[in-house]
């Protein structure tokens, strides 16, 4: 078959004629004049292309390298002959180039799909809960501070009631490893946040739902589990390890730099994942039966809140680029009947609950301090 | 299937031609995607080594194709330090956000920052160039990086103290500099574009850009490219001959807005595609000056180890759009 030559010392195209003997290729030239006569062992011969097959390009050598552009009739069985000798990379890439547009489309689209799912969904929340556990309880709560402080600057926040929150904290006998604070945001949101290290924000507009007392401590306790859980936390990290997945996939290192700087901004963007507020609600549940708190109150709360969003008549929590509320909890109605069954199933729930009065004291006058 | 090429008759033809395949791209780019992610992203660079194979491998002049002889191994190590170094910045940015004095450190990942630029710009064309090869000629690089550095920084300082204007004239003079030390046999690349008629082409930018809601930015990419093409010029020691771009403003801006349409629809999957589209269009617009005989360049008397010597030449791999 024909092809061209070039001898790795100029640019000048030699035409040869190229013959597939069982252990090489016997590459001569046409024009005897020119004088090519060369045996490429197949073993050491390298395939340089996997553009599209109607060209082939092959090395032969150490630096420079000779080098052949086979085309046309024929070029098949040379590729089939050389890719033997090549690794399965090799092999795959060159299957792609000879697919159909059709067929390569939909299974780069499964397979890329799968593979991204199982980043996202294994890889990276793993790789997030390890990262997670080796980092120490005050290096957590440093971090917290410094996002807390790069948000907290558009919260309108009420130290009065801010203090109230905290002394209402401790009189339900709350637990935690980490220093627990309360802000208040006086505005008309219905949201609550919490920060990993133990900051904790709830709005104007969440106090003003509640109808008793231990519904705002159902709503602490909800908060809490968040912190002691380290949701945020974990977030943080997950989000950390798919920003560095991206990049890798995407495009050029430097991109990453860029991301990173970015990151600082998108910590404010976290919000938790259904699992992770499931795992609130029920740990928020233990923490009322250690208090001796009545746990259907988070019932109470949550179906107000629910019905609330079916008349559509309150502001989805957007502080800002704040962390969302609402929109990223559970489906509501899923959410009350699991609550439900565990308040109903596990006998544990039937305690009697107690009152706290200076809980419901605060929580009063918090309420009666609403415009 | 479409007609075979003949190498009957050698192609009077000095156009750059390119024949990339969205659904091929595709292709590669999800084997990329399966072994980056199985490896945990130690395949990385082997990846960005076949994107690039790829590319080069569909770019052709005069009925050959270009290689691109870089290798994953190669790359591996400057893949690897990479990372050290965000590693590094990402510590430098914690550290910063946590510490009282924390403005320092955010300072210091500045200064950084701005001193790996040069070295990411001129590490990434000097890798590329020696191990770009046509018909089995290598590309070579002879510039020195102290020299760029001088360059770089202080046209760095000029751009600073008039609040960006001078970045214009910082560019070409950066281009010209690595063009300059570019040849191929004994065709030398230059560049000859003026830092005034860059800014021209950025201030209607940026000013249109808004006049016009965007719409004003494919025009502007055209006219960066062809001020780049255009510009560009091989030189054989007598003669200076410019390269050419037939680029048209209507063919590139329905090919930019649609591609932009396309990526928008289909929330960025069309990637491949698109890319493809607008190389095609970009490329195929070049034409190379046709008084060289580009049959005859021989192969230049360094040898491929030079050309590896730097091991940190890919490290930060900066798209300098050309």
């Amino acid at each position: 078959m024909k092809a061209i030559y070039f001898d790795g010392k100029s640019t000048k195209p030699y035409k040869v004629t190229v013959k597939h003997v069982f252990n090489g290729l016997e590459i001569f030239s046409k024009d005897a004049k020119e004088g090519i006569n060369r045996f490429w062992n197949l073993e050491e011969v390298k395939s340089e292309s996997f553009s599209n097959r109607e060209k082939l390009l092959l090395s032969y050598g150490e630096y420079p390298y000779e080098r052949l552009e086979v085309s046309g009739q024929g070029t098949e069985r040379i590729i089939n002959a050389v890719l033997k000798s090549e690794n399965k990379i090799k092999n795959i890439q060159h299957s792609i180039t000879k697919m159909n547009p059709f067929t390569v489309t939909i299974s780069s689209l499964v397979v890329i799909s799968a593979v991204v799912s199982l980043y996202l969904m294994v890889i990276s929340p793993w790789v997030g809960e390890q990262a997670v556990k080796i980092i120490p309880i005050n290096l957590e709560q440093k971090i917290g501070e410094s996002m807390y402080k790069s948000i907290s600057f558009s919260l309108d926040i009420n130290e009065e009631k801010s203090k109230k929150l905290d002394t209402f904290f401790h009189a339900c006998n709350f637990k935690s490893e980490y220093d627990i604070t309360f802000d208040y945001a006086d505005e008309k949101i219905i949201n609550a946040f919490a920060v990993p290290g133990g900051q904790i924000v709830i709005y104007d507009g969440l106090i003003k739902e509640t109808k008793c007392w231990d519904e705002l401590a159902a709503l602490m306790g909800h908060e809490l589990a968040h912190v002691n859980q380290q949701h945020s936390f974990k977030q943080l990290a997950r989000s950390i390890t798919g920003y560095l997945f991206l990049s890798v996939l995407t495009g050029d290192v430097a991109g990453a730099s860029g991301v990173l700087l970015e990151n600082a901004s998108q910590i404010k963007e976290l919000s938790n994942s259904r699992a992770h507020e499931k795992e609130a609600d029920m740990v928020g549940l233990e923490y009322l039966k250690k208090s001796q708190i009545r746990a259907s109150a988070m019932i109470d709360l949550f179906s107000r809140l629910k019905s609330k969003k079916k008349i559509g008549d309150y502001e989805i929590s957007k502080i800002e680029q704040g962390i969302e509320f609402l929109s990223t909890h559970p489906s509501s109605e899923n959410r009350m009947d699991y609550i439900k069954e565990q308040i109903d199933n596990d006998i544990s729930f039937k305690y009697e609950a107690i009152d706290i009065s200076v809980a419901a004291r605060i929580w009063e006058e918090l309420k009666n301090d609403l415009d | 299937m479409e007609q075979q090429p003949t190498y009957d008759e050698f192609s009077e033809d000095f156009n750059i031609r390119f024949f990339g395949k969205g659904a091929t791209y595709f292709g590669i780019v999800a084997l990329n995607i399966v072994m980056t992610v199985i490896t945990l992203g130690l395949y990385y660079p082997w990846a960005k080594a076949a994107y690039r194979k790829y590319m080069w491998n569909e770019t052709e002049f005069k009925e050959s194709r270009f290689i691109f002889n870089g290798t994953g191994r190669e790359m591996f190590r400057g893949f690897l330090i990479a990372y050290l170094i965000i590693i590094g910045f990402y510590a430098l940015l914690i550290i910063g956000s946590l510490t009282k004095y924390g403005f320092i450190y955010i300072l210091l990942f500045y200064l950084a920052a701005i001193i790996f630029i040069p070295f990411a710009i001129y590490g990434s064309w000097k890798y590329r160039i020696s191990r770009t090869s046509w018909r089995g000629i290598f590309f070579k690089f002879d510039g020195n990086f102290g020299e760029f550095v001088g360059i770089y920084f202080k046209s760095l300082f000029f751009t600073i103290i008039t609040f960006g204007i001078y970045s214009s004239w910082m560019r070409v003079k950066l281009q010209k500099y690595l063009f300059s030390h570019t040849s191929i046999g004994h065709l030398r690349l230059g560049f000859a574009g003026k830092g005034e008629n860059l800014f021209v082409i950025n201030l209607l930018g940026v000013l249109l850009l808004y006049v016009t809601l965007g719409l004003y930015i494919p025009v502007w990419i055209k006219n960066r490219f062809k001020f780049t093409v255009k510009n560009t010029f091989f030189d054989n020691g007598e003669i200076k001959k410019r390269f050419k771009s037939d680029l048209q403003t209507g063919d590139a801006w329905v090919v930019l807005v649609t591609n932009f349409l396309l990526l928008v629809v289909t929330v960025g999957l069309a990637f491949p595609w698109t890319l493809m589209r607008q190389n095609k269009l970009f490329f195929e617009s070049v034409s190379l000056p046709d008084e060289f005989d580009y049959d005859s360049l021989e192969q230049s008397d360094q040898n491929y180890n030079d050309a590896t010597g730097d091991e940190m030449s890919d490290i930060f791999d900066i798209d300098f759009d050309f």
